[in-house]
């Protein structure tokens, strides 16, 4: 029985401070929205609370869900506080999505009921950005100290290994973390076929943050090796002039085109024709760009930061810039390589395959898992673990063992350890543990003898113990 | 003592029988004889806790310095509960001749991780080394000689003759250190500097030991050095030319606070205090 349909009847409560219906909704919305509506379609009695907007519905049922919209940007988060204690009871499990600072259910709601709280991204360096001392320091704080003392004994949620990463190095957080990432959902299909001549194509909101700019400034060294090169800046923003302003500056009219806001089918069609996307951003929680790409089969040159060397398998689906090098030097080699029509294919093929493991209904069940895990803890009573443990465990088996290992394993594992079978033989991705403690915990289920090695952050990413594209 | 391990079996994941006196001591721990590596002729474990910046220069360094040697080498990263990509980097690692094994150890602490280190090794010479590389490699070329002579421990050492610390430790941690430093040299008298991060030690005899260790915190090897002098095995000494790096994972108060008590407890133990 999938975790999903354990949520069956329960009542599950969502806190997120927009909904996907708000005209600023962005990322975290998609994932609130995307995971919800599958819960409820498991059969779960979903209510998701937020913030309300200009000539917004207090309640809705547009969703297979409720929607109770209440207070502005910081007034839901007292509007939150009232419905926790009013109604927290009511609710068998509470998913807490932080947007720099959570909704602290675990206080409002002590006792009451399962609480996992889902953190999309660390804010401690942004809150200098958008707010003046002492609130920057207030927001550190909220974020920081005071949620490691909110939540106490709550597991976590990380959209990538590099969040999760941040949330132990910057928020000082000790408790057990899982890794559940955002879907992608396809583009419309694109009947565009691949262009023969080099060209790049970005699809984004153009904000400074994207650092755009230094695409553009890569242009001419690039162009002097490929004349007929074009590079297409698609999407809307602050930072749109200005890019339009650096174009024109370097004389690139010809070359470099900002086509501004596209349809998802002229979305789909600019990267199908593409060769190369590019995400110079400083940071990503997440590189849903990077992804959407990939479904195209278009493979992308980022730096190697956070985020961004989760989504972009360096070599495989793409290219990474290493630190200290320049954005010149790896773009000059990625279409050297991509110049080659076979391997633009090869390429296209891995990007392809490396975007169909991120779907909206592993996400859910992913999520579901921690959720139906952490109330069973609950129901038991059973302490959680005060150490956490961020090493995983991959447990593999030849093949001719798939029998025995499937029928050991059937109620022996834990809901968050992840059993595949390929062809190459059965295969457990063991979280929170290493290969001492995943021999300890197989034998316990009663399996085989199993070779066991450590996860990479591709397989905790995937959560499936598989390899990485070959 | 000269057999010859040199034509060990490259370790490829294929099976192969682990000798007994390797796995004893890893079953009694409770490790799976399936962890034990194939033998070699020498292994440096390093540990290693969010050690991402600094251990591919240092890994680099050692395998170089390794693939010149005429013995069978082997290079043990232990990834001490890491939370960032510490497991990706060894996988990405360009080594043909030195195989770099990963291991996990989710207790935490460096005792902790050299023990589970230690327990899983099947080589003739069995050391640690830090993942800064504060001691170089180098160091070797004076300790592996007198491991085939017959010195069954070699521990580097900053307060022997001949050695030279090139960049001193902070201030605060030299304070931090003296009641550390009183204490051990009680319970390990005749070793002048027992928190060097390099020591090798012969295979078997660091198995034993290590089957015997309780220490998780950095004062295992007080522990570990009492240990091997317990079971009537002399420590050498040898100068290391030691310089002190930044970006050290170890916490002032808390990781101090936890030798301090580690170390207490094992002069309890021993009755002096």
């Amino acid at each position: 029985m999938t975790a999903l349909e354990q949520l069956a009847g329960r009542r599950i409560l969502f806190l997120n401070w927009r909904d996907q219906a708000n005209p600023h909704a962005g990322g975290a919305e998609a994932y609130t929205e995307q995971i919800a509506r599958r819960f409820a379609g498991a059969g779960a009695q979903v209510t998701l609370v937020t913030s309300a907007f200009a000539e917004s519905r207090p309640y809705d049922w547009a969703h297979e869900y409720l929607v109770v919209r209440e207070g502005g940007r910081l007034g839901v988060y007292l509007a939150a506080a009232r419905h926790l204690r009013r109604y927290a009871r009511q609710y068998d499990g509470i998913v807490d999505c932080q947007n720099g600072i959570p909704f602290f259910a675990p206080f409002w709601a002590p006792s009451a009921s399962a609480v996992v709280c889902v953190v999309h991204h660390v804010h401690q360096r942004q809150f200098g950005m958008y707010f003046r001392w002492p609130l920057s320091q207030v927001g550190r704080m909220l974020e920081g100290r005071v949620t490691r003392a909110v939540y106490r004994d709550a597991p976590f949620v990380a959209v990538s290994p590099s969040t999760r990463a941040e949330m132990r190095h910057q928020l000082g957080l000790r408790l057990p973390i899982h890794v559940v990432p955002n879907g992608v959902e396809p583009l419309p299909p694109s009947q565009v076929p691949r262009a023969t001549r080099p060209r790049i194509a970005v699809v984004t909101r153009l904000v400074p943050h994207k650092r755009l700019h230094l695409l553009v400034q890569a242009v001419p060294a690039l162009l002097e090796r490929w004349p007929d090169l074009r590079v297409d800046i698609a999407g809307t923003g602050p930072a749109r002039a200005r890019l339009m302003a650096a174009v024109r500056d370097r004389g690139l009219e010809h070359n470099v085109f900002l086509p501004g806001r596209v349809s998802e089918q002229g979305k789909s069609d600019l990267l199908s024709r593409a060769w190369l996307t590019v995400a110079p951003s400083l940071a990503e929680g997440w590189g849903l760009t990077v992804l959407e790409a990939n479904t195209c089969g278009t493979p992308t040159v980022a730096f190697d930061v956070p985020g961004l060397r989760d989504s972009v398998l360096d070599g495989r689906t793409g290219w990474l810039v290493p630190s200290g090098s320049s954005l010149v030097t790896t773009l000059t080699n990625a279409l050297d390589l991509l110049s080659d029509p076979a391997r633009r294919q090869l390429v296209a093929g891995r990007a392809k395959s490396w975007a169909c493991r991120f779907t909206w209904d592993s996400s859910a069940e992913r999520l579901a898992r921690v959720l139906v895990q952490e109330m069973t803890r609950r129901d038991r009573g059973t302490p959680s673990r005060r150490q956490a443990i961020d090493l995983a465990t991959v447990a593999s088996w030849p093949p001719e063992d798939a029998p025995a290992v499937q029928a050991s394993l059937g109620s022996g594992l834990r809901m968050t350890d992840a059993f595949s079978a390929g062809e190459d033989g059965p295969r457990v991705l063991l979280t929170g543990c290493d290969e001492v403690g995943a021999a300890a915990a197989l034998q316990r289920a009663g399996a085989p003898a199993a070779k066991l090695t450590l996860a990479t952050s591709t397989q905790v990413l995937c959560g499936t113990g598989e390899d990485e594209l070959a | 003592m000269t057999t010859d391990l040199s034509t060990a079996p490259p370790s490829t994941g294929q099976p192969w029988a682990a000798p007994e006196q390797a796995v004893g001591p890893a079953r009694a721990a409770g490790i799976p004889p399936s962890l034990v590596r194939a033998p070699c002729h020498l292994e440096i474990l390093i540990p290693a806790h969010n050690e991402v910046r600094r251990l591919p220069r240092t890994l680099l360094r050692v395998i170089s310095y390794l693939e010149a040697r005429p013995y069978s080498s082997a290079i043990v990263v232990i990834d001490n509960n890491s939370v960032d990509r510490t497991v990706d980097l060894i996988s990405h690692l360009p080594s043909p001749n030195v195989p770099v094994h990963l291991l996990g150890c989710a207790q935490a602490g460096k005792g902790a991780a050299v023990r589970r280190g230690i327990l899983t090794s099947s080589a003739r010479f069995v050391g640690f080394m830090d993942a800064d590389l504060a001691t170089p490699i180098e160091t070797l070329d004076m300790v592996l000689p007198m491991l085939e002579a017959g010195c069954r421990a070699v521990v580097g050492s900053r307060r022997v003759r001949g050695a030279t610390v090139a960049e001193p430790e902070p201030r605060q941690r030299i304070l931090g250190g003296l009641l550390f430093k009183a204490l051990a040299r009680r319970i390990v008298p005749g070793v002048a500097d027992t928190q060097c991060g390099f020591k090798i030690f012969d295979g078997d005899l660091a198995r034993e030991a290590a089957s015997q260790l309780r220490v998780e915190g950095f004062a295992f090897d007080v522990e570990l050095l009492r240990t091997i002098s317990e079971m009537g095995v002399g420590v050498s000494e040898v100068p290391v030319v030691w310089s002190h790096q930044t970006g050290s994972t170890l916490r002032g108060l808390r990781d101090g606070t936890r030798g301090a008590a580690d170390v207490l407890r094992l002069a309890h133990r021993r009755g002096y205090l």
